[in-house]
């Protein structure tokens, strides 16, 4: 990968890798952390990486820098996620998002994030996460099951 | 097949959108079944996850490598000129080389003119025409003979012969030089006279026999090219070259005339049309 692919990849990708680390560690500056340090690598590893590939290995980074910080961190607060910093379309909707997404476990918080965020098909985030397709596939059906439960709640219906 | 007992884990693959369509048609038919299930698939999409475009990182910049300036080679200004001077110096080649229409003038190969002194006063009317690259070819002043009709109806080329015609017409004399070389060129490549033997046979028979072999030539060839191309370049002598031109010019300024006389040295042909 020469320079300027690097530095459309910047430009292409960075915004996508926020949102995702953002939900993943729950903290805008730690997201700040993750896509910094996705790039770092990036360009230390941007003669072994083909610039088609740069958008899964960026991802794949994300998530393991997510996924540590996490169990660094323990725990997630989404509160502290700073509302200021994007505009929900219904605020309502997405906070009780934001919680049912909070009863998950890291892996299954990203397996859900990859899948409705970016669209990657089973075989291309077990490529990502170390998975299976077919792993991913039960990890993910097992998070939807809590997410619906979650939002068909008699406490969460909005 | 959708049924009771997979039915949610194909609601959860709709929900990833890994269905076929096919596959989503079935499920969505079995969901219209069973009202019941329409409640678990509007939260199973409800559950769903689009990312919040406004949520951007706003340090790119900082991520941003420095490219490296593209690198501009220069000729020196001595290298230009002299590039520019060799494409025009191949040009120039090539103009004369392949493209100038005297060249392919040169593709006669022989001419051989019989019968030498020939005089040709006026009233000569060219002979019919034929296509033929390398055919005996005779200008022969008589009447109108019967063979000569024959192959006049036979050859397409006599269309030729009233273009050749009216070209003459039309030209003027001082000028005939130049369009009678390129007439004369097209006369002799299409020249055929049917009985050679029998015309020389009779007295005032008057046979400028030439023997051509000609390729296709076109045309269109310009005025100057074809007076220096074909003329000048026979491998006669200047004598022959003259007298061939006095034929030449006989027959064109008289295409019009009804009958022609040729004198030769002390014999005269008198045709009448």
């Amino acid at each position: 990968m020469e320079v300027n692919e690097y530095n459309a990849c910047v430009q292409e990708w960075a915004d996508a890798l926020f949102r995702f680390a953002c939900k993943c560690t729950g903290q805008a500056s730690d997201a700040h952390d993750v896509v910094q340090n996705c790039f770092e690598v990036l360009w230390q590893k941007r003669k072994e990486v083909p610039g088609v590939k740069a958008k899964a290995f960026l991802f794949q980074v994300a998530y393991n820098k997510s996924i540590d910080n996490y169990r660094r961190k323990e725990k997630v607060s989404y509160s502290e996620i700073p509302e200021q910093i994007y505009t929900p379309i219904n605020p309502d909707l997405k906070k009780i998002l934001d919680r049912a997404l909070a009863q998950l476990d890291e892996q299954a918080r990203a397996l859900v994030l990859l899948k409705d965020y970016e669209g990657y098909s089973y075989e291309e985030i077990g490529q990502i996460t170390g998975l299976s397709a077919a792993q991913v596939k039960v990890y993910l059906h097992r998070a939807r099951k809590i997410l619906k439960e979650y939002l068909v709640s008699v406490e969460n219906i909005i | 097949m959708v049924t009771q007992e997979n039915y949610e884990e194909y609601i959860m693959m709709y929900a990833d959108g890994e269905l076929t369509p096919a596959e989503e048609a079935a499920l969505l038919a079995f969901i219209a079944t069973r009202p019941e299930l329409e409640n678990e698939l509007a939260a199973y999409n409800m559950a769903r996850f689009t990312p919040d475009t406004t949520m951007v990182f706003a340090d790119k910049k900082a991520l941003i490598k420095p490219e490296p300036a593209k690198q501009i080679i220069s000729f020196p200004a001595w290298r230009k000129y002299s590039i520019a001077a060799g494409i025009a110096a191949l040009i120039f080649i090539s103009f004369f080389k392949y493209l100038l229409p005297g060249k392919k003038q040169d593709a006669i190969t022989s001419v051989k003119i019989e019968q030498p002194h020939i005089a040709v006063p006026s009233n000569v009317r060219t002979p019919v025409q034929k296509t033929n690259a390398e055919q005996p070819i005779a200008i022969v002043v008589k009447k109108k003979s019967a063979a000569v009709k024959r192959t006049s109806a036979k050859m397409p080329a006599t269309s030729n012969i009233a273009k050749l015609e009216n070209k003459q017409n039309s030209s003027q004399k001082d000028n005939d030089r130049i369009d009678v070389a390129r007439d004369w060129k097209e006369t002799i490549n299409t020249l055929q006279i049917a009985d050679a033997k029998k015309l020389e046979s009779k007295p005032f028979a008057a046979v400028a026999r030439v023997v051509a072999t000609i390729p296709e030539i076109p045309l269109a060839d310009e005025e100057v090219t074809v007076k220096k191309s074909f003329l000048d370049n026979l491998p006669i002598d200047d004598l022959k070259k003259k007298e061939m031109n006095n034929i030449v010019t006989a027959i064109a300024d008289n295409l019009d005339k009804s009958s022609i006389s040729v004198k030769i040295e002390k014999r005269k042909l008198i045709v009448s049309f």
